[in-house]
């Protein structure tokens, strides 16, 4: 799973370094037009559906942190 | 003595400007006072009451409208958590329910808000529409009057139904902490558009007035006073009579643009200088509404920088909200099999911006120029969102890096321009000014005409000195901290007598050289009328 989100991760931010950055969205360095992408691109992989209230800077700060999200909302 | 008499008394000596003395000096340190010698119990309730004194004084029998909708808020939320907490319905139902109670909460508060501040507005161009038909109709205005800060507290009412609903926060049981949270008086007039969770903590705590508190919250309102008083209330005076339009060339037009961006910001961030410093003295830490917005890199970055609760608020529950909806993904989806990734990149957040940006057009007011200023917005930002990634491949091709200074100076010129032509359209006494004024700039500049009127323009010598060196002085302090230079700490740890004396030397700048008095009448709060 870490791999599968990190290949869309750069996919849709190739200039980031998503593995060691923790402040993906408190930081300023995801815009929320990336997040909009990374979202439906999440969706659509993992057959999950990531709602507004998921959109927390906790939820997309960092590659575990996204990894904690999609676990926790398969399981629901 | 009835009570519209008694309204009348207060309003008499009271002047409800955060920048006027009466609120930093006479008010403010009454309600620490009486804060003080409470116990931490009772401390909230004083607050509440301040909110209650401080509304009424301002809109008098309109507090009423205040009142039921705090009223409203707690109980909905205390509703949404009941639902949020019955075991005995599924998933779904419970998901549908609470769903329900939202859209009630959230559509009967925007209708008071559209009923007090858009009826006439909305009613007197459906009668001009119609007319266009020929169909023979008017619209009587009714001049209905809002009761203060209510596209606030408004804001923020929905904000906390929303976040009891998603279950980030626990509906609060007592209504007295949904009241104070609705109604804290600092931030009544214009913000910052808080959240729940931001300043339960502190708030409902009946925190001690301390040195510290007390010592930095005053000499964050002496920055406040600086801003308004020195700088955009010495401007206002002149942005009224050259935005009259009565000297017609696009010279005159340009100057209106840029003196009104100026003072609107100083006038905004002295305000909510004055409101952080007014709160942070009871122990409550307000968000921060500016960072340095003209140090951005483009229009969206500009808008993470300035007016940041508004933003922030628009980003959390309309944008996302927006784009992550099934109907925008599937749609998104067909236009990414349709025309490719970069189509399928833009759908969604092109369908949200543009919802983001008229609403935050009509939340400034019932103004086609508002309306403009929204949609102007939708479409830089748009714009650049396509744009961004072949500029930054022909920055690569010309071995340019986006630190450089010379992409610094093509960002800040392309923003300042955004900026004051946005500024120039939102301030116009009309659309069809605006435009005019736009027009002029292109087509009549006349340099000389500005030049000749200059002096008679609502400021004199004195005036612009005050001004430039003030601004100039706002300026250096911004380049300070966006270069993360601790000018702050290196200051503090000058000696006490140094930094009396500085304080006191503030103090007497702003008493000599701010602007109030006979001729300043005019300068009241200008984000209070959105």
């Amino acid at each position: 799973m870490r791999d599968k989100i990190l290949e869309i991760l750069t996919e849709v931010r190739p200039d980031i370094d998503f593995e060691n950055e923790t402040e993906l969205v408190s930081g300023n360095i995801l815009e929320s037009f990336d997040i909009v992408q990374i979202v439906a691109e999440l969706d659509d992989e993992f057959d999950i559906e990531i709602s507004p209230k998921d959109l927390t800077a906790d939820n997309f700060n960092s590659l575990e942190a996204l990894e904690e999200l999609i676990e926790r909302l398969q399981d629901e | 003595m009835s009570f519209d008499l008694f309204i009348e008394c207060i309003k008499l000596w009271w002047d409800p400007v955060y920048s006027s003395w009466m609120f930093f000096a006479l008010f403010l340190p009454a309600v620490i006072l009486i804060y003080s010698i409470c116990d931490s119990r009772k401390r909230p309730y004083v607050l509440l009451f301040s909110n209650w004194f401080f509304f009424i004084s301002m809109s008098g029998l309109l507090f009423a409208v205040h009142l039921i909708e705090t009223v409203f808020t707690w109980k909905m939320g205390v509703m949404i958590s009941r639902v949020s907490e019955d075991k005995n319905l599924k998933r779904k139902e419970r998901n549908a329910k609470k769903k329900k109670i939202l859209v009630i909460g959230i559509v009967a508060m925007i209708a008071v808000l559209f009923f007090l501040k858009y009826l006439d507005f909305t009613g007197s161009n459906i009668v001009r529409i119609l007319n266009i038909f020929r169909i023979p109709c008017e619209w009587k205005m009714l001049n209905i009057v809002a009761p203060v800060g209510i596209s606030y507290f408004t804001l923020e009412a929905i904000s906390y139904l929303t976040e009891v609903y998603w279950e980030n926060i626990e509906a609060e049981k007592q209504y007295m902490k949904v009241a104070l949270f609705m109604g804290f008086f600092p931030k009544l007039i214009e913000g910052p558009i808080s959240r729940f969770s931001d300043v339960s903590d502190t708030l409902f705590a009946g925190l001690p007035v301390n040195y510290e508190n007390l010592t930095s919250g005053y000499q964050r309102i002496l920055l406040g006073l600086f801003k308004k008083l020195l700088i955009a209330d010495h401007l206002a005076p002149a942005v009224d009579i050259v935005y009259k339009w009565e000297e017609k060339a696009g010279s005159v037009a340009l100057y209106a643009a840029i003196i009104f961006t100026v003072q609107e910001y100083m006038d905004f961030a002295g305000s909510i200088d004055i409101v952080i410093g007014a709160a942070r003295i009871f122990g409550v830490n307000l968000k921060e509404n500016f960072r340095q917005p003209f140090f951005a890199k483009n229009a969206s970055d500009f808008w993470h920088r300035w007016h940041i609760t508004l933003g922030t608020f628009f980003r959390d529950y309309i944008f996302y909200p927006v784009s992550v909806n099934k109907n925008v993904m599937k749609l998104t989806k067909k236009m990414k099999d349709r025309f490719g990734a970069e189509a399928g990149r833009l759908t969604a957040p092109s369908i949200a911006i543009f919802a983001v940006w008229i609403c935050n057009g009509i939340w400034h007011g019932p103004k086609w120029n508002y309306i403009f200023y929204g949609l102007y917005y939708f479409v830089w930002i748009f714009i650049e969102n396509i744009f961004e990634k072949p500029f930054l491949s022909l920055l690569e091709k010309l071995k340019l890096s986006e630190s450089s200074v010379s992409v610094k100076i093509f960002r800040f010129i392309k923003l300042f321009i955004i900026v004051i032509t946005g500024e120039m359209f939102f301030r116009a006494e009309s659309m069809s000014v605006a435009f005019e004024m736009f027009r002029y700039v292109f087509t009549d500049f006349d340099f000389h005409k500005l030049v000749k009127h200059l002096g008679d323009m609502g400021m004199d010598f004195h005036d612009y000195v005050t001004v430039i060196v003030a601004f100039t002085l706002i300026i250096i302090l911004s380049i300070l901290k966006e270069l993360n230079v601790p000018y702050r700490k290196a200051f503090m740890s000058l000696p006490r007598p140094a930094r009396w004396v500085a304080w006191y030397l503030l103090i007497m700048t702003i008493v000599i050289f701010g602007a109030y008095g006979s001729g300043y009448d005019a300068a009241g709060m200008i984000y209070a009328k959105f």
